[in-house]
């Protein structure tokens, strides 16, 4: 039997070209406001957890050392988590964990990039002898997997562009997103440059510096504050390696055993009903609908139709991101996190002007070659049991 | 007044040291001689290429390995259009999930020899390889995939 846990705190930097601050001074903007959303001081933490994505990508080697003093790390245990893009939901889920084992009353998650100081496209395309030098970066590995998708799904072209827009609307109502376009259009993404063809330009998310923390504790200490708690009702985390004979990308089995097992827990039998709202880690356009069937919240091959109808809009029947998502900033270390956190906020009703009506959420982290995968499940009202 | 210094660029460089392990090097002196080695396992039936030491299904041993022609189909494939620092080639440009016939493994490679647009899902495709004297060992030795007809059927 374990404690039921909740997230009392939430901070988050601006995210945008951030040379105006230091990695440090950057982290300690969301640090403070989740520290005061809980209402604690540092002496109440008992662990700090740092997301952070690889060393190489902004060139500080052993950052949780070098933030120990941001974070308020000094004398507490400190635990890097490390995977790829989805590395924010991991940070969170192992410090829920930390948590509900009892090793830990309030634990701290914190998650950064600053991907304006290092050089990402540098970072990932380090040669090895086993792959050619293509020359394709990020999107290059992503969008023949969309190809891929499109064709066996048979949606329309302007899927794509619909979620562009949907999101960066989204993006308005939040003013820590980076990409703030009040007046794009589906037409304006449809004409928008072609990068990695199907991909154009207005169809893929940003690089940016940001920072995002989180207060995780057990049930004891939740609900002492004047703002609501958000209960963790389920977890879960899974990975597959990105290169097993049969493997298919499209519909990675990792996320869908993922999100499956964090359903279960949660008691929830038909996620699409009940679930009011989802922050999925969705770096390119297409990426909604081939989340939405990966994790259950769609039939394969019908994703793209919930986009179609508006069911995933702002004021739809399942709105994803109204935050703005990943396609409305990616600082990518903290990008999961962002998911994890937003999602939060939404079930304890302080989402501001991005608040939809949202008594469940989920917040979901996907990362590497689609490798990684990172979901919970977070509602207003303490669950009946704890798993 | 002088200006704030807001950065302050410090380029890095680091040399690796890759140690391939015994099962991989199979592989890569494979393509030193134009030789593409594949593994399969007797557990699931399924064919690597490359081949790790062990089945990341059944985390078996895979059996010793056997040769494969390179042939095979375009699973999927993007068209890198935009121009970016390093690039080696002038956009655009295809690059492909190749899915060797005889594996059930992809290979991420360049499809050259045909305009983009005609490329497709389903294109037959096989290995083009660099001249002895480049040959080495790694999959340089590769210098792209092509088209190829079988009697204008897609294979």
């Amino acid at each position: 039997m374990s404690r039921r846990v909740a997230v009392t705190g939430v901070g988050q930097s601006k995210q945008a070209k951030r040379r105006e601050v230091s990695i440090g001074a950057m982290v300690r903007e969301a640090v403070t406001e989740a520290m005061a959303d809980a209402e604690l001081t540092f002496a109440d933490i008992d662990a700090v957890v740092l997301s952070k994505t690889p060393d190489l990508f902004d060139g500080v080697m052993n950052p949780e050392l070098y933030l120990a003093d941001a974070m308020g790390a000094v004398g507490l245990p400190v635990t890097r988590v490390f995977t790829g893009g989805s590395v924010g939901g991991h940070a969170a889920i192992f410090g829920a964990h930390l948590v509900q084992a009892g090793l830990a009353e309030r634990v701290l998650v914190v998650a950064y990039s600053k991907e304006s100081e290092g050089n990402f496209t540098w970072a990932l395309s380090r040669g090895l002898p086993f792959s050619a030098p293509l020359g394709a970066g990020a999107g290059g590995h992503f969008a023949p997997v969309i190809r891929e998708y499109i064709r066996r799904s048979g949606a329309p072209e302007h899927i794509g562009w619909q979620v562009a827009v949907n999101h960066r609307l989204n993006a308005v109502r939040n003013p820590y997103a980076h990409v703030h376009r009040p007046d794009i259009t589906v037409e304006e993404v449809r004409d928008s440059r072609m990068l990695w063809d199907p991909i154009r330009y207005l169809e893929s998310c940003p690089s940016s510096d940001g920072s995002c923390a989180i207060v995780v504790t057990g049930e004891e200490h939740a609900g002492h504050t004047p703002r609501p708690s958000a209960w963790i009702h389920g977890m879960a985390w899974r990975t597959e390696t990105g290169h097993f004979a049969g493997r298919d990308e499209v519909n990675p089995v990792a996320g869908q055993q993922c999100a499956a097992d964090a359903y279960r827990q949660a008691g929830i039998d038909d996620p699409a009903a009940q679930v009011d709202v989802a922050e999925l880690y969705i770096p390119y356009s297409w990426y909604e609908p081939i989340w939405l069937e990966n994790i259950g919240l769609a039939e394969v091959g019908g994703g793209w139709k919930l986009v179609e109808d508006g069911r995933t809009m702002f004021d739809g029947a399942l709105p994803v991101n109204p935050s703005g998502g990943v396609l409305s900033g990616n600082p990518t270390g903290a990008t999961g996190l962002l998911r994890f956190a937003e999602a939060a906020l939404q079930v304890r009703g302080l989402a501001g002007e991005h608040q939809v009506d949202a008594r469940r959420a989920i917040g979901h982290a996907m990362g590497g070659a689609s490798q990684f995968h990172a979901l919970w499940v977070v509602g207003s009202e303490k669950p009946e049991a704890a798993w | 007044m002088t200006e704030p210094i807001t950065t302050m660029p410090s380029p890095f460089r680091m040399d690796y040291t890759y140690v391939a392990g015994t099962g991989r090097s199979v592989f890569l002196r494979g393509l030193a001689e134009r030789r593409l080695m594949a593994r399969c396992c007797a557990g699931c039936e399924q064919v690597y290429l490359p081949p790790p030491e062990f089945c990341s299904r059944c985390l078996r041993e895979l059996e010793p390995p056997f040769e494969l022609d390179g042939r095979g189909v375009v699973s999927t494939f993007c068209v890198v259009s935009f121009p970016f620092p390093g690039q080696r080639i002038d956009p655009p440009y295809v690059v492909a999930h190749i899915q060797p016939h005889g594996a059930g493994t992809r290979l991420m490679h360049l499809v050259r020899e045909v305009e983009p647009e005609d490329v497709h899902i389903g294109m037959a495709v096989e290995p083009v390889w660099v001249s002895d004297d480049e040959l080495d060992t790694s999959l340089l030795s590769i210098r792209h995939f092509r088209p190829v007809h079988y009697g204008g059927a897609d294979a």
